[in-house]
Formats: structure tokens, sequence, C-alpha cells
């Protein structure tokens, strides 16, 4: 009686162990397959998963049932971990915390709601809000339209749009005949005296519109158009430019560097070969022409997209979140990113920059307008805010240094707004807090304020 | 550093070069070098030892100076050595215009007071006859394993320890239990004390006074409850650890908790929890209370009302020792009332059933059910006094309302009982399995470490919250 219970002790001991060296081998293979960055990472952890077990395979028995049983509670470790984690750590959380304080100084409301409960909310109450349209999240897999991949720029035309929150309320704005955050019949009025290219920032994330970048310069020239959307790099706004502003033919022509989407944005969108096309003069998508077709696939994708973040909150995807270690998979990729982040910082390509900056030149000068540049700082390069390290600091002043000497040698006027703020050492932060928010996020209110004012400054002063 | 990977990792160094050589000469220069370098982790600048080492100094020559002449010198070395104390813990009744003008460090005072008293009335007894050398006075008051948070060992004891200790060598048994229990320690700091302290502030947060009745009751169970529960796990979990790591020198530190929620009636609970503290109190006030008044009336009637007495006294310098100030005293007089009512109602029930049938109620299980729900609920309840102030109280209470708050002390007594009863009944049946199988047990042993150690290592980095530090530090 006591042998066989031994015995099937034992042979449950050797079953884990061989189950742990297959499931590590699993990963290991998965993780090559999917090309994983930084496998040493994951491969180290699958080898010693593979060979611990298959070694204690050799060892005496009693050692062996120890080992699989120190192996067994790993896994229920694992998985207790990964259940309390994904009850009591909610990512958000501080974040949401700290807006509300942000919001509070600044006596704007605060809606801790997400995106897609504000979206779901308003057309509850019969008004068909979407959310915000994000080409660089088509980089890799393009819309298809008559057949043909296409990368819209702007959203779907006169909708309303939920874009984000980060000072209290959401930033919502309605959008113009082409999909960009401009008031109705921006696109007929004549002369439009001011274009504005760039990514987040010329929209105006995440103030209320009153306070944002569009409004500000509105108010010296009404007839100013953006051309913009969140997460746009450079190849993306000369797309912009080709494809929108010779309908336009705005006399002076703002295009906004953001400093934060420097040369990872760069890299990224220089690997998409239908952006990579807007390096040829004579190439475009044709998209101020394709507006009705436009609208007709991105509502799909938005369709999809909206089911996609409602099947998130679900149960379903909870347990499988809890399945798949959802979780701890998260933290080791975050603590690979961290890595990649430290070991390989993206440097800047100028040689390509100068080439789109000289095509953006061009396509402007062919209607008789100037070109300005203005450089747009992140706010994590001054100390003590946010995410500000040394290292980052001087990744961007690497940036920052690449991008006017580009601009010299092209003869493009720029506007440095990375000099109109203060450059305060970490212990005298608190000055510039009244520009900045301390999480990650763009500027607020007094923050567009203080650029706005810099920036018409400097169009006033110039020739 | 307390209860922190840095604390395990020069631990871990200490051990190692204890067990570079055999000698005892050289394992207290080990410890001393480990003491002294402990002690200078929380350094301030040199000046902010200054206090603590005079206190030491004087401890040291109060004690010689009891050892020549006991019958003169203790009472004036022993009310010298509290006033220095008091002046330096700056307690609230000691003027502000006398305390030390400088930032100093108090790290430990109070244990390192307990043990010099010990040592003065010990020696004054007559029960520590061989005179302490500075060397193993230092190491015996400033242990770094036991000088932030106890537990209060007694001299003899520690000297026996030391002893057994250099006979005893490092097997793999020992390292294995050692390992268990650091790590049973760091979960219950690092991982359920971090998330009930997380909860508590949550369950805080979320109460307002314009909540539904259900839920502002449920919120304030939580409010009560939740705090008690981290306070056991931040400093039992710590005894653990510095328990487990003893083994590894082949200490036997003495233990200070002993599941003080499943006591029966409040004064086992004493019995249970800090263990050390109420023993010492026990040895050294209850016992000269109690003598002194059969002394002073030698009636065998009075001597319940004696006990009732001694009882209140020493569980009120239990609540007072924890703070210096009015909630303290406060917290003081309810832990003296709860162990001086719990002892005349024993006393009482004697009386009035007699010793037989007595035996038998206490014995009833659902009186004993009964019971443990009230200690545990009276406990909690009194506790609110530990965490918080007047202000914070009154506010609480505002929030509640006096019916959710009767409520929610309702439902901690009924919820406690049955849990308790449930748990006890589980406990029982489990520790009277037939553990036989020895291999069984150690696989069970090793699966619960594993899935411990690697929650402790996933959480710790996932939370990105770092535990609260050790409570009873601050005593």
């Amino acid at each position: 009686m006591r042998f066989s219970r031994t015995f099937s002790a034992l042979a449950l001991a050797n079953a884990v162990l061989l189950a742990v060296a297959v499931v590590s081998l699993a990963f290991g293979l998965s993780s090559v397959a999917a090309q994983k960055v930084h496998l040493s990472v994951r491969l180290l952890p699958a080898l010693a998963g593979v060979a611990a077990p298959l070694l204690a395979l050799k060892l005496r028995p009693a050692i062996r049932m120890l080992a699989a049983s120190a192996l067994v509670g790993a896994g229920v470790g694992l998985y207790s971990a990964q259940l309390v984690a994904l009850v009591l750590t909610d990512p958000d959380r501080p974040a949401l915390q700290a807006m509300e304080k942000a919001a509070k100084q600044d006596s704007l409301p605060f809606d801790g709601r997400t995106r897609v409960q504000v979206i779901t909310d308003l057309r509850r109450r019969g008004i068909a809000a979407y959310p915000p349209f994000y080409p660089t999240l088509l980089l890799d897999s393009p819309l298809r339209i008559d057949g043909k991949p296409t990368i819209p720029l702007g959203s779907m035309a006169n909708v309303f749009t939920v874009c984000c929150n980060e000072s209290g309320p959401y930033l919502t704005y309605t959008t113009d005949e082409h999909g960009f955050p401009n008031p109705p019949g921006s696109w007929s009025k004549s002369p439009i005296d001011l274009g504005v290219i760039g990514s987040s920032q010329v929209v105006g994330e995440s103030v209320p519109p009153a306070e944002g970048l569009p409004a500000l310069l509105r108010a010296r020239y009404p007839n100013a158009v953006v051309i913009a959307a969140g997460g746009n790099g450079p190849l993306l706004e000369l797309a912009g430019i080709r494809e929108y502003l010779p309908a336009l033919k705005p006399k002076r022509v703002l295009w906004v560097f953001s400093e934060s989407h420097g040369p990872e944005f760069l890299e990224r969108e220089s690997q998409s070969p239908l952006l990579r096309s807007y390096l040829d003069p004579s190439y475009r998508q044709g998209l101020f022409e394709k507006q009705g077709a436009l609208d007709k696939e991105i509502g799909r994708y938005f369709a999809d997209g909206i089911q996609a973040e409602l099947r998130a909150e679900s149960w379903i995807t909870t347990s499988r979140k809890l399945l798949t270690l959802e979780t701890i998979h998260k933290l080791m990729y975050f603590f690979v990113d961290a890595r990649v982040a430290k070991s390989n910082s993206f440097q800047f390509k100028s040689e390509l920059y100068g080439k789109l900056l000289r095509e953006g030149k061009n396509e402007i000068g062919a209607w008789g307008g100037t070109l300005t540049l203005v450089y747009w700082p992140d706010s994590s390069r001054y100390a003590g805010i946010c995410n500000y390290t040394p290292g980052l600091r001087s990744l961007y002043d690497r940036t920052h240094d690449s991008v006017l000497r580009v601009a010299a040698e092209l003869g493009i006027p720029v506007i440095d707004l990375s000099r109109s703020f203060p450059d305060l050492p970490a212990s005298e932060a608190a000055k510039n807090a009244v520009y900045f928010y301390p999480y990650p996020a763009h500027f607020r209110p007094a923050g567009y304020h203080h650029a706005a004012d810099a920036i018409l400054s400097a169009l006033e002063a110039a020739p | 550093m307390s209860a922190s990977f840095s604390f395990l990792g020069f631990s871990a160094l200490v051990i190692l070069a204890y067990h570079a050589g055999t000698s005892a000469g050289w394992r207290q220069f080990v410890l001393l070098v480990a003491n002294i370098f402990f002690l200078g982790t929380f350094s301030q600048g040199l000046l902010s030892y200054a206090p603590l080492g005079a206190f030491l100094v004087f401890g040291y020559a109060g004690l010689s100076l009891v050892a020549r002449n006991p019958r003169r010198a203790f009472i004036p070395i022993l009310l010298a050595t509290l006033v220095s104390f008091f002046w330096f813990k700056k307690y609230a009744f000691v003027p502000a215009i006398v305390s030390v003008p400088f930032t100093y460090l108090t790290v430990g005072m109070s244990y390192i007071l307990f043990r010099i008293l010990h040592l003065m009335i010990d020696t004054r007894a007559g029960a520590l006859r061989d005179r302490i050398g500075i060397l193993p006075y230092f190491n015996y008051t400033c242990n770094f394993l036991t000088l932030l948070s106890g537990p209060i060992q007694l001299y003899p004891d520690y000297v026996k320890m030391q002893e057994r200790s250099a006979e005893s060598g490092l097997t793999a048994t020992v390292v294995g239990v050692s390992i268990e229990r650091v790590i049973r320690g760091f979960f219950k700091v690092n991982v359920v004390a971090l998330v009930l302290s997380i909860l508590h502030g949550r369950v805080l947060d979320a109460l307002t006074a314009g909540q539904p009745f259900g839920q502002k009751w449920l919120l304030g169970v939580l409010i009560i409850v939740l705090y008690p529960l981290f306070l056991y796990c931040n400093f039992s979990g710590y005894i653990d650890i510095v328990i487990g790591l003893g083994y590894l020198f082949g200490f036997s530190l003495p233990e200070n908790f002993n599941h003080p929620f499943t006591a029966d009636n409040f004064i086992e609970f004493w019995n249970r929890w800090h263990i050390t503290l109420s023993s010492w109190l026990r040895t050294y006030v209850y016992n000269a209370v109690l003598l002194g008044g059969m002394r002073r009336f030698p009636s065998r009637k009075i001597e319940g009302v004696l006990a009732v007495f001694a009882y209140f006294v020493t569980f009120f310098l239990v609540g007072l020792w924890h703070g210096q100030n009015s909630e303290f005293i406060a917290f003081g007089i309810f832990m003296g009332l709860g162990v001086s009512i719990n002892k005349t109602w024993q006393i009482l029930l004697n009386r009035q059933l007699g010793r037989k049938r007595y035996t038998e109620l206490a014995s009833n299980q659902t009186y004993l059910a009964f019971s443990r729900g009230l200690t545990f609920t009276y406990f909690v309840v009194t506790t609110i006094l530990f965490w918080s102030n007047w202000r914070q109280i009154a506010n609480l209470e505002m929030a509640l309302g006096a019916g959710a708050s009767a409520v929610a002390v309702a439902g901690i007594f009924f919820g406690s009982t049955i849990l308790l009863w449930a748990w006890q009944t589980a406990r029982t049946g489990i520790m009277a399995m037939p553990w036989k199988d020895t291999l069984l047990l150690q696989c069970w042993r090793a699966g619960c470490s594993a899935a411990l150690l690697v929650i402790i290592l996933v959480l710790s980095m996932l939370m990105n919250q770092r535990a609260p530090d050790i409570v009873y530090k601050a005593f």
C-alpha cells in the first residue's frame, strides 16, 4: 500500500518535471517563432526550464519529489500573483488620481470614464460619437480602398470625436469635411492665412478646445487650417502637406516637429513602403478626393475597434488574461522594453529628415507659400518634470541639434519653443509645473498659451 | 533596512562571517561589527547617535552600580533610566523646553530599555550573578536581529542561545527550515500586509457620509478589521524573518506570536500577541504589583481584586508603551479594562458556578466560539485608537453614523465568531491528520514555500509599491 502510494507520487513527480520541460520548450520555441526582441530574456529562462527538470529526473526519488513540489508551488504562485495583480493593481489608477488633482488645480471638471465608456454613453443619448483617428496605427496594416492599400491621414468627415483626457475633461470636437479638427467650412474660406501641420500638440491634446493650439492660433489667424493627427511623425506630416495643402494654398505653413516623436517615429514610418513613397515628389494617395470612401472604411475600422475594446472589458477577456498570465507577460515586456530603451536609443536619421523637409519646402514653395519649422519640446526634457532623466535629456538635445542643423542647411526659419520654457534645475521644477503635468501628457493649458504666444510673436516678427 | 532584500543580503553576509570562525571571540566580534554597521545604516550624522550612545553607557554604568550596591543604587538608577528614556523619547508630558535640541536616533530604544531594566532588576534580585562584560552587554542590547522590534529576550536565554550556537552547525534541515520561515515572513510583510494596507486606504477613501446604509456598515467592518490584520502580518512577518535568520546563526529566538486571533479570551490573547512584551510585563510589573498588594493587604478575600488591579496596571502600560499621546492613554485604558474585566468575569463565574461547572463551560465549543468572537471584536475596535487620532475617529464616526457603526461592530462580532470557529475547527482537523509520511509533508512545505517565493518576487515588481515599514519599529 505504502509502496504503491510512493510509486504513484514518484510517477506524478516525474510527470510534473517532464511537463515543465515541455512547457518551457514550447515557450522558447514560440518566442523564436514570434521573433520576440531580446531572445536572451526569454530563451535563457526557457533553456533553464528545460534543462533543470530533465537533470532533476536523474536525482534521488525523494529530491525529485521535492523538486516537483517546488515547481508545482511556483506555478501556483505565478497564477496567484497574476490573480492578485489583476484584482488589485489598476495600472491607470495612479495616473487618474494625478489627473484629478491637476484638474482641480486648473479648475477643470474631472471625467474618470474610459473613452469607450464616454462614446457608449453618448451613443445611448443619440449622439454618434467616434474615437479619434490615428494614422500611425495603420502603418503595418493599411486599409484597402478601391483595392489599394491606403493610409488615411484624417478621420471621418463631420463626426463628433471624443479624443483623449489628460486635463480632467475629455477633449471633444467635430471634425471638418476632411476629418481634421477644424471648424466647419474651413476649407471653403479664402485666403487661408495659416496652415499648421503636426501631430497631437497641433490637435490640442488634451486640453479643453478653447485652450488648445488651434483655437489660440485662430484668435490671430481666423482662417488657419490644421492638418494633424495624434501619433504623426515627420513622414505622415509630409503626406499631409502633399495630400491636402495644395487645395488650400496657405501663405504660411507651420510644420510642428514634436520632440517626443523624433528618431523612433521617423524610423518606424520609414519602414512603411507606402509612406516612403512620399519622398517621390509625384506621389499622392489622392485622399482629398476620396473622403466618401474613406468615411466608409474608417467607419468600419472604428466599429471593429470599439467592439474589441468592449470585449476587453468582459469577464471572458479577464479569464483569458488570467490563464495566459498576461500581466506577468506585460511585466516581462516592460523589462525587455526598458533594456531596449537603455541600450539602443534610435539614431536620428538626419539625412532622411533633410530629404522630407526639402520635399515639404518645395511643395509649399510651389504655390508661393513659406514654411516655418516649429520645434515643440517634450515636457520631460526639463529637469524634475514627469519622466525626465539625464539620458532622455541628452537624447532630446541630440535630436534638437540635428533638427535645427538640417533646417538651417535648408534655410528654413525655426521657432524653437524648447528655449521658450525656463530650463531650470530639478530643485526649481515647481516653477515649470504650471506648464506641464506631473504625468506623461501634453502641455497644460498654461503651457499651450505660452507656446502659442511664442509662435505668434515669432510670426509677427518675421518678415 | 528592515524587512527588505537589502536586510536579507546584509544578514547573509553576517551569517557567512559568523560561521567563518568557531571561536566565541570571533563570533562576538562579528556580531559587534554587524550591530555597529546595522546601527550605522540609520545614520543622520555622528551627533544623532549621542543620545542612544549615552543611554547605553548610562545603562551599563547603572548596571555596574546596581551589581555593586543593589540596595542603595537600584531605585535611583531605575528611576534615572526611566526618566532618561522618557526624555529621549519625547513623551508628551516632558516639557519641550528641556528636549535635546538636535535630530537624533531613537531606533530600538524601547527594546533596549526592556533589556536594560531586566538586567538591573535581575541583578538586584541576585538572579544574574556573573558580571556582564561591555561587549556581551552591547551585543545583547543592540543585537541587529532584535533591535528594531524585538523579540525581547532575557539575558540568560541569550547566553544559552550563544552557547548552543557554538555547539550546533548548519545542516540542510536548518537551512531549509530557516528559508521557509524567512519566506513566510517576507510574504506576510511584503505581500499580505501591503495588500491589506492598500485595501485599508481604499476603503477609507471610499467612505462618504452620503452612502447607502448597507454599503456604509460594510465599509465600516472593513475599516475596523483590515488594520489589525495588517498590523499582525506586518509585525509577525518581521518576527518570522528575524527568527528564520536566527536559525542560520544557530540562534533560537523566542516566539512573539502564537495564532493570537484564535485566543479564547482577552487574557489569552495577550499570551499570544507580542508574547515577549506581555511576558516581560507580567514578570516585572504584574508580579511586582500583585506581590506588593498582597504584602500590603494580606487577605485571601481580596486576592482576586488585587489580581484584577495588577492586570489593569500591566496592560494599561502595554497600551501606553505604544505611543506618547492621549490616544494611546485611551488605548492603554481599554487594554487594561479588557484584561481586568476578563479576569473579573472568570473570578465571578468561578464563584457562581463552582470550579467544575466553570471548567465545563469554559470548554464548551459554543461558549468558546462566542468568546473568541468577542475577544477579536474588542481588540479590532479598540485598535482604532492605535492607527488614528481623535479627529480622524470623529470624522469616521460622522461618516458612518451611530447606526452603521453599531451594525458594523455587531457584524464583526457575529462574522468573526463564525469565521474563527470554522478556522479553528479546520486547523484542529488538519493538525490531527496523520502527517506521518514526512516526505509528503516536506513536499507540501517545499511547494508552499516555492509558491510564496514566486508571489513575493512577482508582486514586488508588479505592484510598483513598497510595503509599509515595520510599525513596531517606531516604538
